[in-house]
């Protein structure tokens, strides 16, 4: 079951003047329920435009945007409760932060959904577990934190409203490795009850084919290609054309391909790569 | 709104307004606007409005852009005409209707001082329109720099250049953290007044620290590039006055003469400021 529908989504900055640029143009998907869906696009693709029609901060000129089977501009007095229904994530969210300790600006979020104070403190704490920001520093001020803890404590910000579909523009960049990996996991483990659902733009294809169940590219602004990652990185070239990337893991294998050496080029993540590569050594054996 | 700030905008452009010395456009637009206080009547207010208008129109800024610069006073202007047109008592009397009472003294006053607002406006709006801040601030630089004074006057125009700068930088900022805190569901247009001045605070602080951040930076990347100060600094844009600065000097100084001959010579009749 599609918990967001997108139809025919056109939105043009500075509609009407000189300077109008088309951000969308004719944008229709679905996304299924528990459900992690990328969406991929050069600088300029329209991807952050997109994401902000999700949770309704911008207004499409035409085109229906459905969120569990509610149009999000049916009702507009409703509107707050499309933000709490698709949490979404901006671009360094650390930016965001403003109150007094970490836990208070993680219970924002759960606040203005008109929780009382327990139970926004509580919603807080398991957000912030969830996160694995250490507990130390729950009574701090956020300002004080380095910069990928300061990216933890936005993000559980976020996830501690609980929203059906959590959306994330680029939450990879500028995090170390170790971050990354583990960022990844709590998105894989947000969806895993069936119930949530992640949309993740991101530039670091290495993990996009990690986690996504499907993937979006956009490019100039219209929807190019709609598949699973499989599908997504067999055809290196369109991807190129589109000003992609493709998985490190995946350039290896067709660089070995390239010298010669007789192997599966469709490798996407690493641990497929490993059971190919032993796939090979076992082949190589028996010859 | 934030976004169609036309005051201080700069528009790009070829013309010869634009390739004019910035010290030329800024002194310019100092000395005319002192001129629009030494016009008496319509007549010498008339000879100003015409040399700007030529102004304009080697400027070759669109009709559009002059009347958005001119849309945000229009309440400023009706105010100044209304107040003038209500409460001059002297003169003959036009109209009266109760304790209302418009006489003609009234109504050349309150038509004669908008005129002269609008004129003001767009003549400092010309500048900034033909000619980038950081042109304006290297006039200023340049002009009241002295042996004594340089230092003092680097730095208030480096101060200004940089805040210029900041300002669309911080618009961005301030849009993209209310966005962020919108959907965290902060509502910034529902409730009491004072729930929405509380409302600004999530946004307000992020706001105070990046700009304290990006401050620091930018004070760290200055003294990375050796910036210390006016001294011995250099500049890679040097202008030159030419021939085109000379003729709207010799065109001003042609305006105001003009002017001075109509205060003196032409009158409005038994009317005066």
């Amino acid at each position: 079951m599609s918990v967001v529908r997108v139809e025919n989504l056109t939105y043009k900055y500075n509609a009407g003047t000189l300077n109008e640029v088309t951000a969308l143009n004719n944008i229709s998907f679905e996304v299924d329920k528990g459900q992690i869906v990328g969406i991929i696009g050069k600088t300029g693709s329209g991807k952050s435009t997109l994401v902000k029609h999700l949770n309704g901060l911008l207004k499409s000129d035409s085109g229906k945007i459905f969120v569990c089977e509610e149009n999000i501009w049916e009702n507009k007095k409703a509107l707050n409760r499309v933000r709490f229904n698709v949490g979404l994530c901006f671009q360094y969210p650390e930016y965001q932060l403003f109150a007094e300790t970490v836990l208070e600006d993680i219970a924002f979020g759960p606040m203005n959904m008109g929780k009382n104070k327990e139970e926004a403190q509580q919603l807080a704490k398991e957000s912030a577990k969830l996160l694995n920001v250490d507990e130390k520093l729950w009574l701090k001020s956020p300002f004080e934190l380095s910069g990928g803890q300061k990216r933890r404590v936005s993000i559980a910000g976020i996830i501690a409203m609980k929203p059906k579909v959590f959306v994330l523009d680029e939450p990879f960049s500028s995090l170390d490795p170790e971050s990354v990996e583990e960022l990844s996991n709590i998105l894989k483990e947000y969806v895993s009850n069936g119930e949530n659902t992640v949309i993740v733009v991101s530039h670091d294809m290495t993990q996009m084919a990690k986690i996504c169940d499907k993937i979006l590219v956009l490019n100039k602004g219209e929807k190019v290609l709609d598949d699973v990652p499989e599908k997504i990185f067999e055809d290196v070239n369109l991807l190129k054309k589109y000003g992609l990337d493709i998985p490190d893991i995946t350039e290896l294998f067709l660089k070995l391909s390239q010298k010669g050496i007789d192997i599966n080029t469709k490798v996407y993540t690493v641990q497929r790569a490993k059971d190919i590569i032993l796939d090979f050594i076992k082949r190589g054996a028996n010859a | 709104m934030l976004r169609d700030m036309t005051i201080g905008q700069y528009l790009p452009g070829d013309s010869v307004i634009h390739n004019l010395d910035s010290r030329t456009k800024f002194l310019s637009s100092i000395l005319f606007i002192t001129l629009l206080f030494f016009c008496k009547n319509f007549y010498s207010l008339g000879i100003c409005f015409a040399a700007l208008l030529i102004y304009i129109l080697l400027s070759k800024i669109s009709i559009k852009y002059i009347y958005r610069a001119f849309k945000p006073v229009i309440m400023i202007v009706a105010i100044t005409a209304i107040i003038n047109l209500f409460f001059t008592n002297t003169g003959k009397v036009l109209f009266s209707w109760h304790f209302i009472k418009i006489t003609d003294q009234g109504l050349f006053t309150a038509l004669f001082y908008s005129i002269r607002i609008i004129l003001i406006v767009l003549a400092s709006v010309m500048l900034t329109y033909t000619t980038t801040p950081t042109m304006i601030t290297y006039a200023i630089e340049r002009l009241f720099s002295t042996k004594y004074t340089y230092k003092g006057v680097h730095t208030f125009a480096m101060m200004m250049t940089i805040a210029l700068r900041f300002i669309p930088i911080l618009t961005d900022e301030f849009i993209k953290i209310t966005d962020a805190q919108k959907s965290r569901g902060a509502s910034f247009d529902t409730g009491s007044l004072t729930k929405r001045i509380k409302a600004l605070i999530p946004v307000l602080i992020p706001l105070f620290f990046t700009s304290f951040k990006r401050a620091t930076d930018l004070a760290f990347a200055m003294e990375c590039r050796c910036y210390k100060g006016a001294e011995g600094r250099t500049r890679y844009k040097i202008t030159h006055f030419s021939k085109k600065d000379l003729f709207v000097f010799v065109g001003f100084v042609f305006t105001a003469i003009l002017v001075f001959v109509s205060n003196k010579f032409l009158s409005s009749g038994s009317l005066s400021l």
